[in-house]
């Protein structure tokens, strides 16, 4: 069971991140898109976090496969400011003195290692796990990301 | 020459008028009642009164948001305020009786008699309940005393009189419903200990709330863009009860995109109050009318 969660997820994860990452080739819009599937693979889990739809194990798994997938792609998309005149509401505290952002991204990713290792069979095994990412995304965003202008 | 001294008299009249209609008045200390408050629930009252957003310091986290000295500063088009500590030490409220806090938030007067400025907003805490507010100095008390001088404001002529506030009081200190609602309680926490108006109402030329474009959006004061509008017609159209409450205990809105900007705040108080009052604060913003 296990070993076929992560085979199919790893070929979703693999094909959504090639489409969804190749066509633009700049990193603001990369990082941004690779953002944008995080956040896609978070409705998915919230919806059943919070009970709007029925917990599928293997959805769950999947989404949380593709979540890490993009958060590695967008990782080295941050390692330095690119001013490519493109609108981003990225701060630049990511790239300032004594910023903590990739240790935040780091702990991110190992956020979502675990809950893939736990592959939780049931809603109330995934729900602690899923306060988990939904906390790192806000804490990240709190510091690193400008608000909507 | 008689002329003169009837302007003289009818100049000297209306400043005098002026005068007593600008002096600050408090509650009735008869009318406050005697009995103790409950921290506990006094916590639950702090934090959806947002109180430690404006003094803490700022970006506080942790425990220390807690610490209540004060120093926030806010910039306003009538000049800039610091916001004071009222932790319960020596710099702070210490000495406060549960009368004096209750004239603070209800009637924005200090216990030496004079005007706050309305950059506390009072202007919504006017519509607090006597229990919440002995509740509150009950929890208020429980918290760590900071040592930190309060730093004057830096307001221009004639904002610096205090006692001008005195006549916006009169034109905009309302303590009634703004709108009809039939939702009591979420009524209570918007338009009143949650002020959710302070941000999502747009303000005159005086600085009051339009309550005529009551929560449809506002300037956003941090710099660009704007504060959303939560009328019906606004931007939470298509989102239901249960996601406006999601969104205030979480951060998330239904596209599960986070919460920015000062919002952050907000979530991070009502989080920690009940279910139950989120879906009330839901429940009043989907039966607005529509402006
Ligand atoms: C380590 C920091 C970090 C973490 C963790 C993080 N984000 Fe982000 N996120 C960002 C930054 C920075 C941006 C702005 C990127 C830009 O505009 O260039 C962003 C942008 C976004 C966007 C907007 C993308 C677009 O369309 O431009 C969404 C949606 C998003 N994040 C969702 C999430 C969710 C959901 C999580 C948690 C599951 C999360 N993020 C975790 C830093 C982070
Ligand atoms: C939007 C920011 C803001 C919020 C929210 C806020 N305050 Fe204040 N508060 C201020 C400012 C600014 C002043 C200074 C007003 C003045 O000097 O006229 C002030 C003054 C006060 C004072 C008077 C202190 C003194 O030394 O005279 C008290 C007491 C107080 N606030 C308590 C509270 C409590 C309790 C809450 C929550 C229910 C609260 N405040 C929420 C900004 C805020
Ligand atoms: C200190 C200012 C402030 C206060 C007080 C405040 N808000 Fe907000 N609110 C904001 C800002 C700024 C945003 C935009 C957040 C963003 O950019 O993501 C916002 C966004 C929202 C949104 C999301 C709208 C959208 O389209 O994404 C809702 C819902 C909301 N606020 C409800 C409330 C309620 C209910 C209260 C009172 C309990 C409240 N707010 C009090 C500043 C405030």
């Amino acid at each position: 069971m296990k070993f076929s969660h992560s085979t199919i997820a790893a070929f979703i994860s693999v094909s959504i991140a090639a489409s969804a990452f190749a066509a633009s080739h700049s990193p603001v819009s990369q990082r941004q898109a690779a953002m944008k599937s995080v956040g896609e693979q978070m409705r998915t889990l919230g919806g059943m976090a919070q009970g709007k739809v029925e917990y599928d194990d293997f959805a769950a798994f999947s989404a949380l496969e593709i979540m890490r997938d993009a958060a590695l792609v967008s990782r080295p998309l941050f390692a330095e400011s690119t001013d490519t005149g493109e609108e981003t509401r990225a701060k630049a505290a990511i790239w300032a003195e004594g910023s903590d952002f990739d240790t935040e991204m780091e702990a991110f990713i190992a956020t979502l290692d675990v809950a893939i290792a736990a592959d939780p069979a049931d809603l109330d095994n995934f729900k602690p796990l899923f306060a988990r990412i939904a906390s790192s995304c806000k804490s990240c965003h709190e510091d690193y990301r400008a608000p909507k202008d | 020459m008689r002329l003169k001294t009837k302007a003289f008299w009818a100049v000297g009249l209306f400043g005098l008028a002026l005068w007593f209609t600008s002096a600050p008045r408090g509650l009735e200390q008869a009318s406050w009642p005697e009995q103790a408050g409950d921290a506990q629930r006094g916590a639950t009252v702090f934090a959806l009164g947002g109180c430690a957003s404006c003094h803490m310091a700022k970006g506080a986290k942790g425990e220390a948001r807690l610490l209540l000295g004060g120093g926030q500063v806010f910039s306003t088009p009538f000049g800039t305020f610091y916001a004071p500590n009222i932790s319960p030490g020596k710099d702070g409220i210490g000495s406060w009786s549960r009368f004096d806090l209750a004239n603070a938030l209800l009637e924005g007067v200090s216990p030496e008699g004079a005007h706050y400025y309305p950059s506390f907003p009072y202007s919504s805490y006017a519509r607090m309940g006597t229990e919440d507010i002995t509740d509150l100095k009950a929890y208020l008390d429980t918290l760590p005393v900071v040592t930190q001088a309060n730093k004057p404001h830096d307001l221009p002529f004639p904002f610096n009189i205090r006692r001008s506030v005195g006549f916006w009081k009169l034109m905009f200190l309302r303590s009634g419903p703004v709108v009809d609602s039939s939702e009591p309680r979420g009524q209570y926490l918007v338009e009143g200990l949650a002020h959710c108006a302070q941000c999502h109402t747009p303000r005159n030329a005086l600085g009051a709330l339009d309550t005529s474009r009551w929560l449809a959006g506002a300037p956003n004061p941090e710099g660009k863009g704007t504060i959303p509008d939560l009328t019906p017609g606004g931007n939470l159209a298509d989102w239901s009860v249960e996601d406006i409450a999601y969104y205030l205990e979480s951060g998330f809105t239904p596209e599960y995109d986070t919460a920015g900007g000062t919002m952050v705040e907000v979530v991070k108080n009502l989080s920690q109050a009940s279910a139950e009052d989120r879906l009330a604060i839901a429940r009043y913003l989907k039966a607005l009318p529509k402006p």
